[in-house]
């Protein structure tokens, strides 16, 4: 979840201290790199996916399913290849927030060819049987957004107790021992956002009304210790959380794709922000939250709150005294502004930021819509920072510029070339929540690397008023979004924007059937536009075979002919022997459950409501000999 | 009764916003509407032999050349190596280049599997002698019977090494070539065409009655390793009777 520098971690205040200090020179090392690196062109596209995954530890004997806090020993081990041959690994582990958490991507990045799209599965296959090689009896590795009883009563293995007055997160309901232990930053981090907040963070998420769920339905927190903070700020009918690892702790799928210079990073960063709602609704997989049945089916408000380190005066409700701005959102949320020219004019939700770094920023050559940008994320403070690195060099450290953007975690992120690095402008496409199988995050990931292909091909354009891509990100998290809602999206993707003057009839309202499957004579969907694009490459037989099989249940997903991972997750529950009508999961519902997500996982219970007739692809470990050898490149790479 | 060739070139079509808005459809009707649209701005002339040049031109001398990746596909029903040869020079013409990546012919004439042998290597040998003189390097068939293709295989001084099969909805890949393609580095790629790309009805409803197709070529201009298409479109090689006049 962003940078992770060794070293002793300071404490809240005298990181506090060093807030103008982190920001002062982050922007510094801003300038200079750009300075560096705004010209580097011809990059080749290169891409990879990161899969996240919770350790869960089934106990058979008495029915229940808890997440292992084994993460660490897992990684240490996981670790030792990259140690030993960095550069011959076929995958990367990393530790995530939660100590039941790792995070896996592909060892190299893949490349540019359509055979590429063929190796993704087979890896995440790899990656997923190198990790459960070193699972124990009982152990299971699960590729879930949430964790359906996270923070009820006795989620872990080992067991383990909220310590409400002490430690990093307070919480009546998450222990500290979920977080993960092996590095700093992540207890850190927990902690001095609810101090710079000034109060434990707070989550409220609709319960879902099911008919035995009382009419007012409150939870007591008298018993768990608490002092009357989180009575006050649990919201009546809703399920209240308290701390950083119920967002956090959640699992996602992302992917980063390297640009061949700055100014495609920043078209493909603009055109991919209207897809964020959208592919936020398709993978839609966490209905489930602290033991309850809510009435929304994504992560995504839940982990903005989870580091909301905004004070109350920063959120509006007093009057501003210590702190400098009224900030709109929290450091995770949806970007608040497109970086090319093409979508300045969409830029309709005013930026806050520090006009003198601003005017900085101008002055040294960076143009207005990268600088608003830049300077918009530094209206935050650091929030972790280590001893050994608050002096750095500014002509060739990255450090303080790197803190601050890697805990601004917004739907997309536009990410510079690391220093002394072969690696070009990225950008990096965050909304996803990550799916039971190999075969639909591996959809997913496709689907979205291609989409890039056929908007920079078609030179599409997908923009609308960025005010319109948030009342769409509200709208992506209700339940059944991707059955009920309309979504804003652009009238005629096909047409250059110069062509239409008045902004108000460029968009419209259409479901995610119409965006993904086309609608007759009004939008020609992005499938069929994916399609076309297809049938003017040269693909072999069977990458085309598993890119539309891939395609295949996107379509199905979309139209509602198949369930979303949250509507089938919620069904599940619902439709348990036990369940009381009540919106409550209890250890044998999250046990069966968990048994089944297991067996779907595995193939051994086919699920077509939820994957349809075929899940099998023909992914393969390495791209076709004689692609290779045509495209005159080493596999895999190119 | 005098009849003359016309040449049509589309252009690049990905600039076409009316065939973008239409994603989706199968390449015949593409070939039709981009067709429909190029000629909506010409008369076809009466007289000579002649071309037609769509809206948006397709060379590639300005862009810088070893990044790209040209792939062709000619669609022809003579086994006449001048037809081919007609075919190849004009898409260099057009195109501007020296060279092509890729080539692959699509040859359909209803013929008893013999023929068809006999066809391919007549036209084959045009492409051994443009591999030669370095205006081609990958190069392959499309839609040939797993014998046929590894006859001409064998029978080839250069090499085939792409074949192309249509894989409009399904993954059935003859297991034979599959083996075959796999055990020889041939690429084995999928295509979406129809059989007939651009069948007599559509000829009649496009340039009018007793037209005679000669070939059909489409070129897609890739960056290399990117991903991504940067110019496609047709060049349509046909035969139109002379209208007769009195004077």
């Amino acid at each position: 979840m962003g940078l992770l520098t060794e070293g002793s971690p300071m404490s809240w205040e005298e990181t506090k201290k060093l807030s103008d200090h982190v920001r002062k020179h982050g922007i510094v090392q801003f300038i200079n790199l750009y300075k560096r690196l705004r010209d580097r062109q011809g990059d080749v596209l290169k891409w990879g996916d990161e899969v996240e995954y919770v350790l869960v530890k089934f106990n058979d004997e008495e029915k229940t399913a808890k997440v292992s806090l084994r993460a660490e020993e897992i990684l240490t081990i996981l670790n030792e290849k990259e140690a030993q041959d960095p550069n011959n690994v076929k995958s990367l582990w990393r530790p995530e927030y939660g100590a039941y958490m790792i995070e896996g991507t592909p060892g190299k990045p893949y490349g540019g060819l359509l055979a590429h799209f063929n190796v993704v599965e087979a890896n995440m296959q790899y990656r997923r049987q190198e990790a459960s090689m070193l699972l124990q009896p009982g152990e299971t590795l699960m590729s879930l957004t949430s964790f359906p009883r996270l923070g009820a009563a006795d989620f872990t293995d080992p067991p383990t107790k909220p310590t409400p007055t002490s430690g990093a997160s307070r919480s009546l309901f998450f222990p500290d021992e979920a977080i993960f232990p092996g590095h700093p930053r992540f207890k850190t981090l927990t902690r001095n956002i609810r101090l710079r907040r000034g109060e434990k963070v707070a989550i409220n998420l609709p319960i879902y009304p099911d008919e035995n769920v009382p009419r007012t339905f409150k939870e007591d927190f008298t018993l768990l210790g608490d002092d009357g903070t989180s009575e006050r700020a649990a919201k009546e009918n809703h399920v209240y959380m308290d701390a950083m690892g119920f967002g956090m702790g959640c699992c996602c799928l992302q992917l980063t794709f390297q640009a061949c210079n700055i100014q495609e990073a920043r078209t493909l960063y603009d055109q991919l922000t209207p897809l964020c709602p959208i592919m936020l609704a398709l993978t839609a997989a966490s209905p489930l939250h602290k033991g309850y049945v809510t009435d929304v089916d994504c992560r995504w408000n839940v982990i903005s709150c989870s580091v909301d380190c905004r004070t109350e005066e920063e959120r509006g409700l007093k009057p501003l005294k210590e702190n400098k701005f009224r900030i709109s959102k929290s450091r995770y949320d949806s970007i608040d502004s497109y970086l090319s020219e093409q979508g300045d004019k969409y830029n309709d939700v005013p930026l806050t930021y520090d006009e003198e770094i601003y005017n900085q920023l101008l002055n040294n050559g960076i143009d207005r819509l990268l600088a608003q940008h830049i300077a918009h994320l530094f209206i935050r403070d650091s929030v972790s920072l280590f001893t050994e690195k608050v002096h750095q060099n500014d002509e060739t450290d990255t450090d303080h510029f790197e803190n601050i953007q890697s805990t601004n975690w917004q739907t997309m992120r536009f990410k510079p070339p690391p220093p002394n690095s072969p690696i070009g402008w990225r950008v990096e496409f965050r909304p996803c929540e990550v799916q039971i199988t190999d075969f639909e995050n591996a959809a997913i990931v496709c689907f979205v690397v291609l989409l890039t292909r056929v908007i920079l091909s078609y030179k599409l354009n997908l923009l609308i008023p960025i005010s319109k891509v948030d009342e769409n990100m509200a709208k992506a998290q209700k339940r059944d979004a991707v059955k009920k809602e309309k979504f804003w999206f652009r009238r005629d993707i096909t047409s250059d924007a110069k062509q239409c003057p008045d902004n108000e009839t460029e968009y419209t309202e259409f479901s995610v059937n119409e965006i993904i499957n086309g609608k007759d004579g009004d939008f020609p969907g992005l499938i069929p536009l994916v399609n076309s694009y297809l049938s003017s490459m040269d693909v072999d037989a069977d990458t085309h075979c598993t890119i539309q099989r891939y395609l295949k249940l996107i379509q199905r997903r979309a139209s509602g002919e198949l369930m979303t991972t949250a509507a089938w997750l919620r069904n599940e529950v619902l439709t348990h022997p036990e369940y009381k009508q009540d919106s409550v999961i209890t250890q044998r519902i999250n046990y069966d459950l968990l048994k089944k997500v297991h067996s779907v996982q595995t193939g051994e219970l086919s699920c077509p409501k939820l994957l349809g007739p075929c899940t099998i692809s023909k992914t393969t470990e390495t791209i076709p000999a004689a692609v290779a050898k045509a495209e005159k490149c080493s596999t895999p790479e190119c | 009764m005098l009849s003359h060739n016309i040449l049509i070139n589309t252009g690049n079509i990905l600039s076409l916003n009316e065939v973008k808005k239409k994603a989706g459809q199968n390449p015949s009707d593409e070939l039709i509407e981009t067709l429909k649209i190029t000629l909506a701005d010409f008369e076809i002339p009466d007289d000579a032999s002649t071309k037609i040049i769509g809206r948006d031109d397709a060379s590639v001398k300005d862009l810088d050349r070893k990044e790209l990746k040209i792939t062709v596909k000619v669609f022809i029903s003579s086994p006449k190596s001048e037809s081919l040869k007609e075919a190849l020079d004009q898409v260099l013409n057009i195109l501007q280049t020296d060279s092509i990546e890729a080539l692959v012919i699509a040859y359909s004439k209803p013929e008893s599997t013999d023929d068809i042998l006999t066809s391919l290597q007549s036209l084959w040998i045009v492409i051994e002698e443009y591999i030669k003189l370095g205006k081609l390097s990958s190069v392959g068939v499309s839609d040939v019977d797993t014998d046929v293709f590894v006859q001409l295989f064998q029978w080839a001084n250069t090499k085939p090494n792409i074949v192309q099969i249509n894989l409009a909805t399904c993954c059935v890949v003859p297991p034979a070539l599959q083996v075959f393609t796999k055990e020889n580095d041939v690429q084995l790629l999928t295509h979406s065409d129809p059989h007939q790309i651009l069948p007599k009805a559509a000829l009649n409803d496009v340039f009018g009655k007793n037209v005679n197709l000669h070939w059909v070529t489409r070129y897609q201009v890739h960056v290399k390793c990117r991903g991504v298409l940067s110019t496609k479109g047709y060049l349509v090689y046909i035969n139109k009777p002379g209208t007769q006049t009195k004077r």
